[in-house]
């Protein structure tokens, strides 16, 4: 149905590219741009087209920038000695959500992944191994997902890095915190009770 | 474990039924083609997390049907009440639902309710190809513990990456990018998992070998080694199977696949010193594999503190009377036993604690009781 209205149907089809959006949220949305004011809904519209032309990777790791470089390359408080590599941008928002980390970042835009026939060429790996070797790196996390092909992209990185000396690491896997007991999947708890620590 | 019901709605033949079980032994009765295989079939998906006749749930929905439902309930030994519920829809994904909790699928409850299963096939296990007896070590082994059951998926995750790896690089005739890397994880994962199965068989081979001996004699001879294809025991499995993957390169790129590794193992047993596959009687063949699965059954029960349900589906006509009746004294033991068979009077279903079904054209019914009429 398009109520006789092909321009609402029009941004209602749009809404439902989202993730995560359905034929009834994309119409909610639709209807609540109808009561926005015009200001309000030129600047909606301004920012998603800017964000697109303006927001490209920054040259060093990666990460989403409005420049050259990111914000947290040019950051000068965060050390350059530690350099934590992540799949995508994402997860390093997730990460700094956090705000426990103070090293920088490098964003491989994904995974050694045969299946989709991903292979090392296909990721941001050469900049990382430059960086390795100009930026007097100390310690490289590689916080790819704790999955297949996250774990094969980490030994990859390792060996890409061993001639460097640098050090190479992974976080930890264990029970998430604040959660039930009840809730956590056997092979999580049985991994976590293996890698159990004195207290 | 003991099962004390379950509930089916269209699997198989069984349009429905609604059964209580004993906690001793269940016989089920019928003639061929009534549908007492179905039976247990419904029962053991939940333990093994997949049909052991068919890979596609699709043919397990009653003809005509959309979909199945089948509801277990039961208790641990410690007196745990559990109820499992899984429905499929053809086409679908299996929805199963443990405790009231959602689970990703059958997969996920692989090993919950421990088990034993002993089909006519399986007079075969000890003499037979070698993938029968790796199957029935890693089915072993991820009852045992989920980590086992982890391992043994993420080898096989490994393997199947690496092949789609080399299978592209010689389609398309271009290097395999990244290839050490999976070297390196499959490596890493073939070493765990053989790990694992050798001291899975080690926990096997202990108690097997008592059963032997009880029924064979003190000098059987019987003894059960793990004979991996690429590492000798004691040497570092990870180094030896890298060293393995290196030699084979050249083959591997040509082929499109992985041509070594534990998907090649085997496991040698010996009866009177000498090799049985090559060397013993079919009646020894027999012994051997039944002693197998009974070890398997004792092995789950002293390692998991579980007593695991047994499902025998019409073995008896395979074996002799005298190893017929061993093996039944041998399930009297203690654990909950689930026995299809044509031939019931053969098992002296008479001995109290012991619950008769007859299935009869997908229908089942508590033997002893008057047959239902017309509704």
């Amino acid at each position: 149905m398009n109520y006789g209205l092909p321009l609402l149907q029009a941004l209602i089809d749009h809404f439902k590219k989202l993730p995560g959006v359905g034929e009834k949220s994309a119409r909610r949305l639709a209807f609540s741009i109808l009561d926005m004011d015009g200001e309000e809904v030129r600047g909606f519209a301004e920012t998603l087209v800017q964000v697109k032309e303006r927001i490209g990777f920054c040259n060093r790791c990666g990460n989403l920038a409005e420049g050259e470089l990111c914000a947290i390359c040019r950051d000068e408080r965060r050390s350059g000695a530690v350099i934590c590599v992540v799949e995508r941008a994402a997860d390093l928002y997730v990460l700094e959500a956090a705000g426990q980390y103070r090293g920088r970042y490098h964003v491989l835009h994904g995974v050694l992944s045969p299946l989709d026939g991903i292979g090392p060429g296909d990721l941001n790996l050469e900049a990382l191994e430059r960086r390795v070797k100009e930026e007097g790196v100390e310690e490289v996390i590689v916080a790819t997902n704790p999955s297949i092909e996250g774990d094969t992209t980490a030994l990859y990185i390792a060996g890409m890095l061993k001639q460097s000396g640098v050090k190479v690491t992974r976080p930890a896997r264990g029970l998430p915190m604040g959660s039930s007991l009840e809730y956590v999947d056997r092979g999580t708890i049985t991994r976590a009770l293996e890698g159990r620590e004195p207290i | 474990m003991i099962i004390r019901g379950v509930e089916i709605v269209n699997f198989r033949n069984i349009a429905r039924a609604a059964l209580r079980f004993s906690p001793g032994a269940n016989v089920v009765t019928g003639k061929n083609a009534q549908g007492k295989t179905n039976l247990l079939e419904a029962l053991y998906l939940f333990s093994l997390g997949r049909s052991f006749r068919t890979r596609t749930l699709d043919e397990t929905v009653r003809f005509g049907e959309e979909y199945f439902f089948i509801r277990l309930s039961g208790e641990s030994d410690a007196g745990v009440a559990f109820d499992i519920e899984a429905g499929y829809e053809r086409g679908g994904r299996a929805r199963v639902t443990a405790g009231g909790k959602r689970s990703a699928g059958f997969a996920d409850i692989v090993g919950m309710i421990p088990g034993v299963i002993f089909v006519a096939e399986d007079i075969a296990l000890a003499a037979g190809p070698p993938a029968g007896r790796r199957s029935y070590l890693d089915y072993t082994a991820a009852q045992l513990s989920p980590l086992h059951l982890a391992a043994i998926r993420e080898y096989a995750g490994v393997l199947r990456r690496r092949n789609a790896l080399l299978e592209r690089a010689a389609r398309e005739c271009a290097p395999a990018a990244g290839l050490d890397a999976w070297d390196e994880a499959l490596a890493a994962k073939g070493a765990e998992l053989v790990r694992i199965r050798r001291e899975t068989l080690r926990e096997l081979a202990e108690r097997a070998g008592a059963l032997v001996g009880e029924i064979v004699g003190p000098d059987a001879g019987f003894a059960m080694e793990y004979v991996c294809s690429f590492a000798p025991p004691g040497e570092d499995a990870a180094a030896s199977f890298r060293g393995a993957l290196e030699r084979a390169r050249e083959t591997e790129r040509r082929r499109g696949y992985t041509t070594c590794g534990p998907q090649h193992d085997d496991v040698r047993i010996l009866l009177d010193d000498a090799e049985i596959r090559r060397y013993g009687s079919q009646g020894r063949k027999r012994l051997v594999s039944l002693v197998l699965k009974l070890a398997q059954a004792a092995t789950i029960l002293e390692k998991r503190g579980e007593r695991p349900v047994v499902i025998l589906d019409d073995i008896f006509s395979e074996l002799d009377a005298e190893t017929s009746s061993r093996v039944r004294e041998r399930l009297s033991g203690g654990y909950q036993s689930f026995v299809a068979s044509p031939r019931p009077e053969e098992l002296g279903t008479a001995d109290p604690g012991t619950s008769v079904f007859r299935v009869e054209g997908g229908v089942v019914e508590p033997a002893g009781e008057p047959p239902a009429g017309p509704r």
